[in-house]
């Protein structure tokens, strides 16, 4: 999950601890008039590239630029993480482009990420192209457009559905089932409703259903819930399916509107350590509340719902979520090329991980059952109830 | 270790063709100072951030950075191998590796097997020939190259895959597998027709095993009675050019040009024949889409000089030749270093050799060679093989 606000604030920091660890000297293919190079591990490349300038057969195809930009690419290969890559300018500045105009500007409307190697849908958003076409979270995509989508990465699958508006593109997908499908889906412009509020049992519980955690929705979710009039409600229904996650500062934000006080999620990286991150407060009434998700639930989602969990504000219902619990730092060179790496893991408030675990949900829903109607009947039986649960609280129904 | 029957193909197939030259790598003479130098900050952030610290090691940056250089010039034929890699591809040019035991290719944008190799564990197990590989260990084959099947297909002795497989009626099963060590012998021989005609399968091209191969083939034949030849290279992905050349001064006429490269080494280049070994009778030659490089060169050298006629498919078309050298810690670079050219100095890259006799879905190829040699019965060559086949 990449936290555009985070890591640029980060990527700036870096920057400036860089300049006086590192001498940045990414500017590719000239001569260090002056400075001594350094000599050590990668000092292979040098005779293998006098080989390939003294006998490649079509000289005209070497570039020094684009060898040291694809060697770079080649450390970070061998990292295995589909997360983390090396962007050349060109890369980069397309990337900052996308990100500018908003990544689902046009497109199928899938939530891209990887699972055990293989590209997967966390989930496709709700009305788009992609969820008609019956593309379902969890789904592999194993080609695009008759081309495998074996070794490639996150970025270029991205770049390739994108595709241009009208112009179909073509899936080869196996459901979670593992039955095959070729699907295909033609992009449109996606425009994706951010929060999406409702009453249920004439008025009495409140239900809410979170698209992404983008930085207008902590706001956006407090207009909302005086608009509910949440004092006057029995329970909340709070719905992260299929909600691909977002901004960790967002994360938190939303989990101290349920939780009183408390942590709310713990990270840990090579910075900072393992760091615990306390909500700032709710100003709710503790109402009972459900917390829905699915395997389509990931990332900051996943944050949200072990938060609420492991304080007792509530439970979880429906199926085991994705396990999306990595984030990512970004570090830009002078040259106009970046690095992005994995850099740290979320774990839940009880210090357990996220990432290729996923959180079980406390009511077992399975597809296709009437998740919200669980959700209205716990709430039933918890009415008056104010939480946080008392430890013996027997959380099936 | 098995071996193959006259009817064994190499059953992991990627054209290659080979002037090897081995050198050490001597000490860094560097022309263009400092270029890689940036690699080190970004590996020094990785060690110190990446969360998984021990997921990288400084010989994996090293040789990812080396794999990466040579990938830069997007040439299919040019790589990095590390020293286990290395390993794997001279075993592979000397026909040894491990796997099943199938010769795969893309037929209707569906990996297929062409056969199973007699006597290994796909055979065994009751893999078909004409089988579509539907999956390999549960994943779609949809979109893969020969090259992405191989690499899956292939792996330790004593492993298992399993590859769902639909036969030519239409049945689908899947079928695990145990890895062994296939041997592809480079020449097989035996006599056809009336037992006149010999009939030499060449496989692969590596010297030592090629010369002797085509040695023991033609000292098995009885030369006096011999009224024609076939060579068949059908699915012959190629290997050492010095393998290729020297058949092919074999069978050309004394002073002959066999073969015409280009390089930025040594510029342009002729290889003469020093004069052949065989009796002039009718020679056939089987190509197909599988017959590249090294192959393609042979049968060029002994087409040109109307020493033989080429029956079968238009050949693969790979013109271009690599050098490989090999550094102190067992890696290798494997480059693209230049082109070859047919004696009359035709173009073979992304081109092929069209085949004089075109042999259809219903021929079989080895049939049509021997109608040829009969209904030339007597000659000698060279003689005019495009005005003899005019109407």
């Amino acid at each position: 999950m990449l936290h555009r606000s985070r890591i640029f604030r980060f990527a700036a920091t870096v920057l400036c601890a860089g300049a006086l660890v590192f001498a940045l000297g990414a500017g590719g293919s000239q001569s260090q008039a002056g400075s001594s190079h350094e000599s050590g591990l990668f000092d292979p490349l040098y005779p293998i590239y006098e080989f390939i300038q003294a006998q490649f057969y079509e000289p005209e195809r070497i570039d020094s630029s684009k060898a040291l930009y694809s060697a770079m690419k080649g450390i970070v290969a061998e990292l295995a993480d589909p997360y983390s890559e090396f962007l050349d300018p060109e890369e980069f500045s397309r990337l900052s482009r996308t990100i500018e105009d908003g990544e689902s500007d046009v497109g199928i409307g899938v939530e891209l990420g990887i699972v055990d190697g293989v590209l997967a849908v966390i989930a496709p958003l709700p009305g788009s192209p992609a969820e008609d076409a019956g593309v379902l979270p969890g789904d592999l995509i194993l080609a695009i457009n008759d081309r495998s989508t074996e070794f490639e990465t996150l970025s270029s699958a991205k770049e390739r559905l994108r595709g241009a508006l009208e112009d179909p593109v073509v899936l080869w997908v196996r459901h979670p089932d593992d039955t095959r499908e070729e699907i295909t889906i033609v992009p449109t412009a996606i425009a994706v409703e951010p929060m999406i509020s409702d009453v249920l049992c004439d008025g009495l519980i409140g239900y809410v259903k979170i698209q992404r955690f983008e930085s207008s929705t902590p706001a956006a979710l407090d207009e909302t819930l005086s608009t509910l009039e949440v004092e006057k409600l029995t329970g909340l229904v709070l719905d992260l399916r299929n909600n691909p996650g977002g901004l960790l500062s967002v994360a938190i934000a939303v989990s101290s509107r349920f939780v009183d006080d408390g942590i709310v999620s713990q990270t840990v990286d090579r910075f900072s350590g393992q760091r615990s991150h306390r909500s700032t407060g709710n100003l709710l009434p503790n109402l009972p509340l459900v917390v829905l998700v699915n395997r389509g639930t990931a990332g900051a989602s996943e944050i949200v719902a072990a938060a609420i969990r492991d304080n007792r504000m509530g439970i979880l219902a429906g199926e085991d979520t994705f396990g999306l619990g990595v984030y990512q730092q970004l570090l830009e060179f002078p040259d106009g090329s970046a690095l992005r790496i994995t850099t740290g893991e979320y774990l839940t408030p009880s210090g357990d991980p996220i990432d290729g675990e996923g959180i079980a949900p406390d009511l077992a829903a399975a597809e296709g059952s009437d998740v919200i109607t669980l959700a209205v009947d716990w709430i039933g039986q918890h009415d008056g109830t104010v939480m946080p649960l008392a430890a013996t609280d027997p959380e099936e129904s | 270790m098995r071996t193959s029957t006259s009817t064994s193909l190499l059953a992991v197939w990627i054209p290659t063709l080979l002037l090897v030259l081995s050198f050490c790598a001597g000490g860094a003479q560097q022309e263009v100072p400092g270029v890689f130098d940036p690699l080190y900050q970004i590996y020094r952030y990785i060690e110190s951030y990446y969360y998984k610290p021990d997921q990288i090691t400084d010989e994996q940056a090293l040789y990812g950075a080396l794999s990466g250089v040579v990938k830069h010039l997007e040439d299919p034929y040019s790589e990095f191998f590390t020293p286990d890699e290395y390993e794997s591809f001279t075993a592979s040019l000397q026909g040894e590796f491990s796997g099943v035991g199938i010769e795969i290719s893309i037929v209707d944008d569906r990996l297929t097997v062409i056969t199973p190799l007699i006597g290994t564990p796909a055979e065994a197990a009751g893999v078909l020939a004409g089988d579509q590989i539907l999956a390999i260990d549960g994943i779609s084959t949809e979109g893969i190259t020969i090259t992405e099947a191989a690499v899956k297909i292939r792996g330790e002795i004593g492993t298992t895959v399993i590859l769902t497989v639909r036969h030519e009626d239409g049945e689908t099963e899947d079928l695990p597998i145990v890895r062994d060590t296939i041997k592809i012998d480079a020449v097989d021989s035996e006599t056809k027709g009336d037992g006149t005609i010999g009939y030499i399968r060449l496989s692969r091209f590596e010297y030592n095993d090629t010369v002797r191969g085509i040695n023991d083939a033609f000292g098995s034949f009885d030369l006096d009675e011999l009224t024609g030849i076939i060579l068949d290279l059908r699915s012959n992905p190629g290997g050492e050019m010095t393998a290729a050349i020297y058949v092919a001064n074999l069978f050309v006429d004394k002073s002959d040009i066999v073969l015409l490269t280009e390089d930025r080494t040594h510029g342009s280049q002729r290889y003469y024949s020093p004069g052949n070994r065989v009796p002039n009778v009718p020679v056939a030659i089987l190509i197909n889409r599988g017959t590249a490089s090294a192959s393609e060169i042979l049968a060029g050298a002994i087409r040109d000089n109307d020493m033989g006629v080429l029956i079968g498919q238009k050949s693969f078309g790979k013109g271009v030749f690599q050098t490989v050298k090999t550094f102190a810690d067992g890696s290798a670079v494997k480059l693209t270093t230049g082109e070859y050219f047919t004696p009359s100095g035709r173009v073979v890259n992304k081109v092929g050799l069209e085949p004089d006799i075109v042999a259809g879905e219903e021929d079989d190829p080895i049939e049509l060679a021997i109608e040829w040699i009969t209904a030339h019965l007597g000659m000698t060559m060279p003689f005019d093989i495009e005005s003899d086949l005019a109407p």
